[in-house]
């Protein structure tokens, strides 16, 4: 097969873009590495670093076939299962919706860090990416899918990647309860703060890189003539977010956090990656302002319902999802407050909630009834570095409990 | 500070010499103490000391170091020092357990008179290790002695409940209330229950010698982990308790039982 030099340059700029967004996969590890304890620090990353592996394997045997296989009345893939031979285009794509597949099961690991049995979270991630995210997957981005057929609007993935993978966080955070000693009998949040917060920052910051290639590869090749607006919304949204979130602290007299300022522009980043190809610079900031401002106050809530969310993924991914998504209807570039594609991005949002969330539900009380989801309490003392590998971060600098276990 | 002059004496070599003695020769040392050092004299203490250092290879330098360090540590506040040594020694019947804790200090045997202090009359080389007999009987012994374990695990607990007292006092309360609903419900003999609940009446001024097996003791451990993270947070609970094993690990008795095994 002979490609032009356009093609091989489209080619070039998705495998790219995959290899930023799976750089997304380090961001993700250092963001939530950084928001643990030190003595559940191995732990965090490890979940990251597998469940890309066991995501992709599961991805290639079944998920991409559900997703993008010959669609069955638009609800389900069924031909591409286990892909062996593919030509230059189906594998370039292959390569860079499985890197997808990774970013929407990982946001489960940050909300249930620090009390969560490793070999249940790998099975959880196994499960997301061979069904969960590529149903939904397959409804709004396969072509024949029925909610792409009705004109739903999610260039990069706000819902299929970010509202799923936040719906699944919240199941699982609500299922498997909150941290030992998270919240006093009356309710109120203890702090947990993270042991790193500079490595939260770096991986802020990688995380943002990836983004560039998560919504600019949608683009689809480098030829398109809105590949420059792409990146300018998505960058806008992420610094809209930040400037939302900071500035509504101030002007309530909050506290201007550090991991609030990072969560704040990943918020912003998720909802402009709906329409990141239809919204103009101007109403992207919009999204990524209102993004920030509806961050804190979703974080706040979470905490108020003693729901523990390590992380704030569902305030940082489902909220910057649902709010893009609908967004995205919204502020349709040249066709603001469309009625019509409003109703059809929220069927959308409302799609991904009601797929997503109780199938991750009884997805996690199968696997806590089947071999256990929650860590013991004998295990939150001793830290998870210790008790699920064995290994610690920080052997020669940490003090904590799982130290001096294991120097025992 | 000690009162028993003879246990302080136990304690302040135990210091000094675990610094630079292992186990076997420091228990020799201390055996050497036991039967021999009748007095506080400098002239004796030096002689003590340099028998010591001829019969453990210490270097000059060294041995020079350890008088005034000795003389020191006789100086030094109660709590700085570590506990008696004495049933490390094995030169005092231990007692059996499981028993009930004790209430408080028990003399196991009416005191025999000290000799009045004076010059040492033991000379050196007389084999310390096989003392001869009668054994005088040297000084009231202040405590039945109990397994490190149970030591350690009070030495922890003592550690731990300063600590709360200084910087969260008004969280013992609660923390009393949560760790006795959970004892209620953990898997533990009534009778050690019993002993818990009883030194949980005044924590702040329990020895807190909880006669139980080490996996027990490491269980109450947990119960009261469980109730600071509740009470405290997480975070303070890790240093509350982190900060108590370690000041554990530096008693002697630490070399026989980790205070680590108890997380």
């Amino acid at each position: 097969m002979n490609l032009s030099t356009t093609d091989l340059i489209n080619l070039a700029w998705v495998g790219l873009c995959a290899m930023l967004v799976f750089f997304m996969q380090a961001g993700f590890a250092l963001v939530e590495c950084g928001s643990a304890r030190s003595k559940n620090s191995i732990n965090v990353i490890m979940k990251n670093y597998t469940d890309m592996c066991v995501g992709a394997f599961a991805y290639w045997l079944v998920g991409y076939g559900l997703m993008f296989g010959a669609s069955a009345a638009g609800w389900l893939g069924t031909s591409d299962f286990a892909l062996n031979t593919m030509n230059a285009s189906t594998s370039m794509s292959w390569f860079y919706q499985v890197m997808f597949a990774s970013t929407a099961a990982t946001i489960v690991s940050g909300a249930m860090a620090e009390r969560m049995h490793f070999n249940a979270y790998l099975v959880s991630s196994t499960v997301m990416t061979l069904l969960i995210y590529p149903v939904y997957g397959h409804w709004a981005w396969n072509p024949n899918g029925w909610l792409k057929q009705i004109g739903f609007i999610d260039f990069a993935g706000s819902s299929v990647v970010h509202s799923v993978g936040a719906w699944c966080a919240l199941a699982g955070v609500i299922v498997l309860g909150p941290r030992l000693g998270r919240f006093t009998k009356t309710g109120e949040a203890h702090d947990i703060p993270g042991h790193n917060l500079p490595m939260v920052a770096l991986g802020g910051f990688i995380l943002w890189l990836g983004w560039f290639g998560f919504n600019g590869g949608s683009v689809g090749g480098f030829d398109k003539d809105n590949v420059g607006l792409v990146l300018i919304n998505t960058h806008m949204g992420g610094v809209a977010g930040v400037v939302g979130a900071i500035g509504w602290a101030m002007l309530t007299r909050r506290p201007v956090l550090m991991s609030t300022t990072v969560n704040a522009s990943l918020c912003g980043l998720v909802a402009v990656t709906a329409g990141a190809a239809t919204l103009s610079p101007l109403t992207a900031s919009l999204v990524g302002l209102i993004a920030g401002i509806l961050f804190i106050y979703m974080a706040e809530f979470i905490r108020s319902r003693r729901i523990d969310d390590a992380v704030d993924a569902f305030a940082v991914h489902g909220v910057g999802g649902i709010w893009g998504t609908l967004a995205a209807g919204l502020f349709y570039s040249g066709d603001f407050f469309n009625v019509s594609r409003i109703g059809v991005q929220l069927l959308g949002i409302g799609a991904a909630f009601l797929w997503a969330f109780p199938v991750s539900y009884a997805m996690f009380k199968l696997i806590d009834k089947l071999m256990g989801l929650r860590a013991s309490t004998m295990h939150e003392q001793r830290g998870l570095d210790y008790t699920e590998h064995n290994e610690l971060g920080y052997p020669e600098f940490q003090n904590s409990p799982a130290q001096l276990k294991m120097g025992e | 500070m000690a009162t028993d002059p003879s246990s302080l004496r136990r304690r302040a070599a135990y210091a000094v010499l675990s610094g630079v003695l292992d186990e076997t020769a420091l228990m020799d040392s201390l055996t050497l103490l036991h039967t021999s050092l009748r007095s506080d004299n400098v002239t004796d203490v030096i002689r003590y000391i340099d028998t010591v250092a001829r019969r453990h290879d210490i270097d000059a330098a060294s041995t020079k170091r350890l008088y005034p360090a000795y003389f020191a540590a006789l100086r030094r506040s109660d709590d700085e020092l570590p506990l008696d040594p004495l049933p490390l020694m094995g030169l005092a019947p231990r007692a059996a357990a499981p028993a009930p804790m004790p209430a408080a200090v028990t003399p196991v045997q009416a005191p025999a008179p000290v000799p009045a202090p004076g010059p040492v009359a033991v000379p050196v080389a007389v084999p310390v290790l096989t003392p001869p007999e009668p054994l005088p009987a040297p000084e009231p012994i202040p405590e039945i002695p109990s397994a490190p374990e149970i030591l350690v695990h009070a030495a922890l607990m003592r550690h731990l409940f300063e600590d709360l007292a200084h910087f969260h006092g008004d969280q013992i309360d609660p923390v009393r209330q949560d760790v006795l609903k959970a004892l209620d419900k953990a898997r533990l003999p009534a009778s050690l229950k019993d002993q818990v609940r009883s030194a949980w009446t005044s924590p702040l001024t329990q020895p807190w010698r909880i006669e139980a097996m080490p996996g027990e003791l490491a269980e109450l451990v947990h119960l009261l982990y469980i109730a600071l993270c509740e009470n405290l947070g997480p975070v303070d609970a890790d240093r509350v308790i982190t900060g108590a094993v370690q000041h554990a690990d530096r008693l002697p008795e630490a070399r026989r039982y980790s205070p680590r095994k108890f997380l």
